[in-house]
């Protein structure tokens, strides 16, 4: 948007800014009895966004929903992973959101990159794995193990085997 | 035209220590191979955002131990679990800064 701030009423009443400084209680400069939460503009260092495709030069169709372009645009840097490249991504095209190369700063491709949440048209959640990471997280050390089993010391080429074979298993006969 | 076309581990060395580092996305589109590629490098100290919540994709670089301040509205791990696990666990044990941005 561009803007340095911007009021939120809502917050009025909260604690919200309690706990961070980038939100304040301010009078409107126009009306000095209306007193609003006023929040600064967040500009993150990075974006890191997935898209189902994208171009060489960053153009790419994000999902349809959400704020994605706004918060490229708020960036300083924006990384791109995506399903597919082609070789053009134009606005109009069908099947998501289009975000300009204006905003991005590096597209690398990353097939079946969202695994294990789901990327629409492609491919579904991997309930299966999301149920492992879970079990996983109950305290540090079983979290380090999936980490060392999936992550660390290994690359992604090996981490996208390792999940495509145990969906195999997985899989129903004649599925 | 420039390419901007980069390797997976040439872009997750975008991220620094420190770096405030976006996501848009939850159980859908989530980032998860740079996540990965990040967590393989190892930046520290990340101040991570989720616009305006997140799931597992904001969860990760808790759980890998990179992330101090996490600033989002909310984190939700439906219908696998109530909380967002490493998150959970992390801000009972102060281990993490949490921001609330509604």
């Amino acid at each position: 948007m561009g803007v340095p701030y911007i009021p939120v009423r809502g917050l009025a009443g909260t604690d919200v800014m309690e706990r961070r400084d980038d939100m304040i209680m301010s009078y409107n400069p126009f009306d000095e009895n209306d007193l609003n939460v006023v929040a600064k503009a967040q500009n993150p260092d990075v974006a890191i966004l997935h898209a189902m495709k994208a171009d060489e030069q960053g153009n790419a169709l994000l999902r349809q929903f959400g704020e994605d372009v706004v918060v490229a645009q708020a960036s300083s840097k924006v990384i791109i992973t995506a399903e597919e490249i082609v070789d053009s991504v134009q606005p109009g095209d069908a099947g998501g959101n289009y975000i300009s190369a204006i905003n991005v700063t590096a597209v690398v491709h990353a097939p079946n990159g969202a695994h294990p949440t789901a990327v629409k048209g492609y491919y579904e959640m991997d309930r299966e794995h999301i149920e492992q990471y879970v079990q996983a997280s109950t305290d540090d050390e079983s979290f380090q193990q999936y980490l060392d089993r999936y992550v660390i010391g290994k690359t992604e080429d090996e981490y996208q085997a390792m999940v495509a074979e145990q969906s195999m298993a997985a899989a129903p006969a004649g599925d | 035209m420039r390419t901007k076309l980069v390797s997976l581990s040439d872009a997750a060395g975008m991220v620094r220590d420190g770096d405030e580092v976006v996501m848009s996305s939850g159980f859908e589109n989530a980032p998860m191979a740079m996540l990965r590629e990040i967590a393989r490098q190892g930046a520290q100290n990340l101040h991570v955002v989720g616009v305006v919540g997140g799931s597992i994709n904001l969860d990760f670089l808790v759980g890998t131990g990179q992330t101090k301040i996490m600033d989002c509205c909310s984190i939700g791990f439906a219908p696998f679990a109530r909380e967002a696990p490493n998150f959970d666990r992390y801000l009972k044990d102060s281990r993490i800064y949490s921001m609330d941005n509604t």
